[in-house]
């Protein structure tokens, strides 16, 4: 009984150790590699890999004719964003997009937009959430994403662009230097010096508060916003 | 205090219980009609980014000849990167992080790429692109800091010049949309080249040092391939010389622009109107390996639809066998999923106060093998 004492301890250790990291925050994903699209492809499994490697709970990862718009519409609205997009801390969508939303390759389930009127984030667990998509932060809607789908509801950021951009593996650098303790907003911008060509608008939209988090577990995060906060948006133009 | 066995025993079986009692409840209800799990998943794939496209700008002159260059990037070894970060100053733990090396400490961070040798070097990382305390001088004083920067640390080689200063800038958001006076919050200073004339374009063609509070430099950004030897010559009448790649005309490339579509993330666009076309030569990014460069068409523009308008810039490799191809784009190598036999995940649930991630140090993972630029066919 004795010789059996030390190894059970070990194991019990090795269980709190486990049940620490089971609390790790989540992240997901969705993709559009199709139609020329290919590197997306890369972007969002390299993304993935480098999310997973450093202790990140996955909670989706869905390409083309598996990526669902439903996986982003809130869950009011007869979306599932409450299992998926909006059950991640940190949410990433590599594909087209619109100032009006983000495109799916496939209409499965309802239609193939995801539009600011279909999304409401940060109800549930979303802190940040990334479209590297042409214009989705143009300045038509750009009030709609800060206020009515992250603002009102506890996201704390939105990063895209303002005009067209280019498929790159923007997905690897962004992990990567978010992971390296680089705020989300500074690791956005960073990755868009990096990988687009001049002219490319890369803009983020916080409230001034939650405009230096990091990520989990690297460094500081603002308490979520509350509805009647100011939103603020940051260009940067290469 | 002599603790019993048995005391240990029930230690340990009352902490496995209470474990059990942690773990997240699969909620099977979700399965029901109507849900993912029993509905038949479209053949259908894909997004048309083919609008119609109209040419409102002069077709440009083609050279007899232009000429096809080899791009040398150093061998970057663990040695390699840090030097490179000696060289700045900078000092720290080296990581190996799979595409990249990355030398950094508490207040500096310097990466290398594998594929090029390109360098990123920033102060105060962990505050990057933050908003400044004294706010930016004018523009005059943020270009002689970066140029000085720029000497100092010999971040330009032979043939950069100074582009421009582009921004960084907040602005407050109404319920309307932004509203007041966008401030400038960093300054952009960028340097770039040319080659036969032609601009040298794409994100890798540009050297860029960012300046922040105060118009101090707070890092840059540097691929800059060295430009090797003319390996081969591109012209509209290649004739039968060796080593001779016939060139697009421009009418060519036009057609063939418009088969093709926009390549851009770009989605829901009807028409696409082309305001100008040059010639230029391309340079990737620095995460890519790129042996060679040649000239390429630029397309430049704004697309419209019921969105509204948006300005676009096509790349086309103007050598005919590329075939009008982008410089950047690859096929699609996903493989089809059938989410029916994936288990739905749990609810969200909101976050306590704070989140713990394990702390697991950056390490090498296993990413994405990048393709070189593929060699050139040659004419027959």
């Amino acid at each position: 009984m004795r010789g059996l004492l030390k190894p059970y301890l070990v194991s019990c250790a090795l269980l709190l150790c486990l049940m620490c990291t089971g609390d790790a925050a989540e992240y997901g994903v969705s993709y559009d590699s199709t139609g020329g699209l290919g590197v997306n492809y890369d972007s969002a499994t390299d993304f993935a890999s480098r999310m997973d490697a450093n202790g990140w709970d996955r909670q989706f990862l869905w390409g083309n004719n598996a990526a669902f718009e439903k996986d982003w519409k809130d869950v009011t609205k007869d979306g599932w964003d409450d299992r998926y997009a909006d059950a991640a801390d940190l949410a990433f969508f590599e594909g087209h997009g619109s100032p009006s939303g983000i495109y799916f390759p496939n209409d499965c389930c309802d239609d193939n937009k995801c539009s600011k009127d279909d999304a409401r984030w940060g109800d549930l667990d979303m802190e940040w959430m990334a479209a590297h998509s042409c214009s989705v932060l143009a300045d038509s809607n750009l009030a709609a994403w800060a206020y009515t789908v992250c603002g009102n509801n506890g996201a704390h950021m939105m990063c895209s662009h303002k005009n067209t951009c280019y498929a790159r593996n923007a997905g690897d650098r962004w992990a990567q230097l978010m992971l390296s303790g680089w705020t989300v907003k500074g690791a956005w911008f960073q990755q868009h010096i990096e990988k687009q060509p001049s002219g490319v608008t890369a803009r983020v939209i916080a409230t001034q508060a939650t405009a230096n988090d990091h990520i989990w577990g690297e460094g500081s995060v603002a308490s979520d916003p509350s509805p009647g906060d100011t939103w603020w948006v940051w260009t940067l133009t290469k | 205090m002599k603790i019993s066995g048995y005391t240990y025993l029930l230690v340990g079986l009352s902490l496995v219980i209470g474990a059990c009692g942690l773990i997240p409840n699969q909620d099977p209800g979700f399965c029901t009609d109507g849900s993912i799990l029993t509905m038949t998943l479209p053949e259908k794939e894909g997004f048309d980014t083919t609008p119609d496209f109209v040419l409102e700008a002069k077709l440009p002159d083609v050279p007899d000849t232009l000429g096809i260059y080899a791009l040398k990037s150093p061998d970057v070894t663990r040695a390699y990167a840090v030097g490179v970060a000696g060289a700045k100053g900078a000092k720290g733990e080296v990581q190996d992080q799979g595409s990249n090396y990355v030398i950094l400490n508490e207040e500096q961070y310097v990466s290398v790429e594998k594929a090029s040798g390109a360098e990123t070097l920033f102060l105060d990382y962990k505050n990057a692109f933050g908003d400044p305390e004294k706010g930016l001088p004018n523009a005059d004083v943020m270009k002689r800091n970066a140029d000085a920067y720029s000497s100092q640390n010999r971040l330009l080689p032979d043939g950069y010049r100074y582009a421009g200063m582009s921004f960084l800038t907040r602005q407050q958001l109404s319920e309307k949309g932004p509203t007041g006076r966008a401030e400038n919050v960093m300054g952009i200073a960028k340097y770039s080249r040319t080659l036969e004339g032609l601009p040298v374009e794409g994100a890798g063609s540009t050297v860029t040092v960012l300046l922040g509070d105060g118009g101090q430099v707070q890092g840059y950004t540097k691929v800059s391939r060295d430009i090797g030897e003319r390996m081969a010559v591109a012209s509209t009448t290649p004739g039968k010389a060796d080593r001779t790649y016939e060139l697009l005309v421009p009418d060519e490339a036009f057609n063939l622009l418009q088969e093709k579509g926009l390549t851009t993330e770009i989605a829901n666009v009807d028409k696409a109107v082309v305001t100008d076309v040059h010639l230029a030569y391309y340079e990737t990014s620095g995460d890519e390996r790129q042996d060679v460069t040649e000239p390429i068409y630029v397309f430049s523009g704004y697309a419209t639809g019921p969105d509204g308008q948006f300005e676009f810039q096509e790349y086309m490799y103007a050598l005919k066998t590329k075939a009008g191809s982008t410089p950047f784009q690859k096929t699609d190598r996903s493989k089809a999923v059938d989410r029916s036999s994936v288990q739905v995940p749990g609810k969200g649930m909101k976050d306590e106060e704070s989140r713990m991630v394990s702390t697991i140090p950056l390490r090498e993972v296993s990413l994405t093998p990048l393709l070189s630029t593929g060699p050139l066919k040659q004419v027959t």
